[in-house]
């Protein structure tokens, strides 16, 4: 067994890659200090910590990471005909040079590092208001940790009618790249967003990825995550907080196209009446791939509704962790609450770990969840052969009609091509 | 002439039972032949195995279709030889849609017999026609492949999907059972629209009702894995009349 210093001399050994003297937090000293205690005191990750016992973390700890190089070109983009605003970051760094805002009516955008130059209050007021930086290892390293990252601003009643593309890539050997964005809706704003991580193959890689999103009150917003990280020795962690004032909608898929190890944590509160909320995801794991999709929606006031639905395939010796956490408190009557979680099993080796948890402390209110973990339907191949399919187009046309009710959910159609949509 | 397909000692195991044990048919372009026999007697086990389905394993005998060796084909290149199964229960496949599962088989049989694909007009127009054959509605035909049809809507798709492809022989495996007798007289005139001197079609029934409706040029009984009797239509009313009991007498003797 190894002893309390040993793993302490490891944390500290982690960390102290990460000590940077141009982290964001060194301007908000009151979010600093609360992240140094919650680092000396929060154990790292094992087998004993709930929200971790699927994933192992161990790779990342050992691993000596070091800032990538922020000014190198980029070139893989999967949205090459993008023509709205586009927002760059290289390594965690915003890219000015490559990021193109179009000027929109209320829409305004920097990097965290001139918002805090610039918007001090409004930085002060939101920044770590909503993480679990006290609570969670990797959101306090994070915090510390992070220089820079994106501040999206969409003022009151602003109804922006192009998209924001976010592209997030990650480059080099050993490196980790943190960053930490805001997105603010204002009263009645609505705003739609995909946001893209990606990362090479033969690259090792770590990313910490944090963003806080406020839906004020009214405000739509719509955000479609593609993950996209094609080397072997990647790590990517994404984390996303949200809260919700009233009669407004959030609405998030993820789709994780590819990713050695991922873990997303997606975590919204509701705290306005007459909420809407959906969370929808998908993965399509071969190999030795690990996916970990942990959410969590919180339910604090009456009449809202929220809709969760993340299916998945696991081809090989992958491995894939479902946490759903659905509270629907005291006060949150008429809440609608659905989750759903699907997943094939295609091979002998590969493993599914499927957690529903709904805790309900409402009684007039309507909530179900399901969990499904099986094997390919071999009776419909038999099916759609018998009819001259062949065997491969059969299956492919499985897959596709199991994994659509999620992709059907997804917003931009250019996010849909991606998984090779036609017609 | 050239039989259509001849099915020559064929004998077919499933988790180690051997279920076929060396059976002979033989079936001309253009018959109707009708199989009876008592529940478990390996009747569906014969249409899997023509179908190619791989849970059952053949271990002996050989099936000659049309020509080629069926037994070495999958079970999709057996439909693109022509080949159909109507299934006794249709498999409900969420998230695919009747029509486009069509147009994705129709393609890959014209590309395999290299004939001209169909115009997306021309597909819509044989929908509309063949769908009407089996007065299944228009709705049916655009949801998911037999989610939540009824029973008998099930077995009308499965004749609407034999009108579309158009096979040499088609083998329908209990289509009429459950099926009430407005139901049952719209799958035999879909059948017997079809039937035609170069198509052939392998009935499998429990009841001699369907035999009413769609005629049979002949009539066998399998037993215990094997044909043990054969004879005209008239076999079949003897059948329904006096069960199986006396053929299992007969064999005991
Ligand atoms: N997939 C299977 N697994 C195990 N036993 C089977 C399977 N299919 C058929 N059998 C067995 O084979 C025998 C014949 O079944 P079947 O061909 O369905 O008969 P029929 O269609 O004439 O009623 C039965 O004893 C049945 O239990
Ligand atoms: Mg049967």
């Amino acid at each position: 067994m190894e002893t309390t210093t040993v793993k302490d001399h490891k944390k500290g050994a982690f960390l102290e890659r990460f000590s940077n003297a141009d982290a964001l937090v060194n301007q908000l000293p009151k979010l600093q200090e609360e992240a140094k205690i919650a680092l000396e005191q929060i154990e790292l990750p094992n087998r004993r910590t709930e929200s971790w016992k699927y994933t192992r973390v161990n790779k990342i700890i050992k691993q000596e990471w070091h800032a990538g190089d922020s000014s190198i070109d980029i070139d893989k983009s999967l949205f090459l005909n993008w023509n709205a605003s586009r927002i760059v970051l290289v390594n965690g760094l915003y890219r000015d040079d490559l990021s193109n805002i179009m000027a929109e009516d209320g829409l305004s955008v920097s990097s965290m590092k001139s918002a805090l130059a610039q918007q001090r209050d409004l930085i002060h007021s939101h920044c770590g208001s909503l993480s679990a930086h006290k609570e969670d290892l990797f959101e306090a390293h994070n915090l510390v940790s992070a220089e820079d990252g994106f501040c999206l601003l969409v003022g009151k009643n602003a109804l922006l009618k192009e998209s924001v593309l976010v592209e997030n890539y990650i480059s080099g050997n050993d490196v980790a790249a943190i960053n930490r964005n805001l997105i603010i809706l204002e009263k009645g704003a609505q705003l739609n967003m995909i946001v893209a991580n990606y990362s090479d193959e033969n690259e090792v890689i770590f990313s910490n990825d944090l963003s806080e999103v406020f839906v004020g009150e009214n405000a739509q917003f719509t955000c479609d995550l593609v993950q996209n990280h094609l080397g072997q020795e990647q790590f990517a962690i994404n984390t996303i907080w949200a809260n919700q004032e009233r009669n407004s909608r959030f609405t998030l898929s993820t789709s994780t196209l590819k990713g050695n190890w991922v873990r997303n944590n997606v975590n919204v509160r509701v705290s306005g009446e007459n909420c809407e909320t959906n969370l929808f995801g998908t993965y399509q794991l071969r190999g030795k791939q690990h996916v970990d999709n942990h959410t969590m929606i919180d339910h604090k006031v009456p009449h809202c509704e929220s809709n969760e639905h993340y299916k998945g395939i696991l081809y090989d010796q992958s491995t894939g962790v479902f946490n759903g956490k659905v509270f629907v408190r005291q006060d949150a009557q008429k809440t609608n609450a659905f989750q759903q979680n699907a997943n094939i099993v295609m091979s002998d080796e590969a493993h599914m770990n499927s957690k529903p948890e709904l805790e309900i402390y409402a009684d007039d209110v309507k909530c179900s969840h399901g969990s499904t973990t099986g094997q390919f339907d071999e009776e419909a191949v038999f099916y759609l052969m018998a009819r001259g399919i062949s065997e491969q187009n059969s299956r492919e046309l499985l897959v596709k009609a199991f994994i659509g009710e999620v992709l059907e959910k997804i917003h931009h159609p250019e996010v849909k091509a991606l998984f090779g949509e036609e017609e | 002439m050239k039989p259509l397909l001849s099915i020559n000692k064929l004998q077919a195991e499933v988790e180690g039972h051997e279920i076929l044990k060396g059976l002979n048919l033989t079936i001309n372009p253009g018959e109707v032949h009708a199989i009876m026999g008592p529940n478990g007697s390996g009747k569906s086990t014969l249409a899997s195995v023509l179908a190619g389905n791989e849970d059952y394993e053949v271990t002996g005998g050989s099936v000659d279709f049309d020509g080629v060796d069926l037994l070495d084909m999958d079970a999709s290149e057996r439909a693109k030889e022509g080949l159909f199964l109507a299934f006794q229960y249709p498999v409900e496949i969420p998230g695919v849609s009747n029509i486009n599962f069509l147009r994705a088989a129709l393609k890959e049989i014209h590309e395999y017999k290299k004939i001209d694909q169909l115009t997306a007009k021309e597909f819509l127009a044989k929908v509309k026609e063949k769908s009407a054959l089996v007065e299944l509605d228009g709705k049916l035909t655009n949801r998911s492949v037999n989610e939540g049809f009824s029973g008998g809507e099930k077995k009308r798709n499965e004749i609407f999907q034999m009108a579309m492809l158009e096979p040499k022989m088609a083998i329908l495996d209990e289509t009429d059972s459950g099926l009430d007798i407005d139901a049952l007289r719209i799958v035999a005139q879909g059948v017997n629209a079809m039937r035609s001197p170069e198509r052939s079609f392998l009935l499998i029934t429990h009841y001699q009702r369907l035999l009413d409706y769609i005629v049979p040029d002949f009539v066998h009984v399998l037993y215990k894995g094997q044909i043990v009797k054969s004879g005209p239509k008239e076999l079949a009313l003897e059948l329904e009349e006096k069960g199986y009991d006396w053929i299992k007498e007969e064999m005991a003797i």
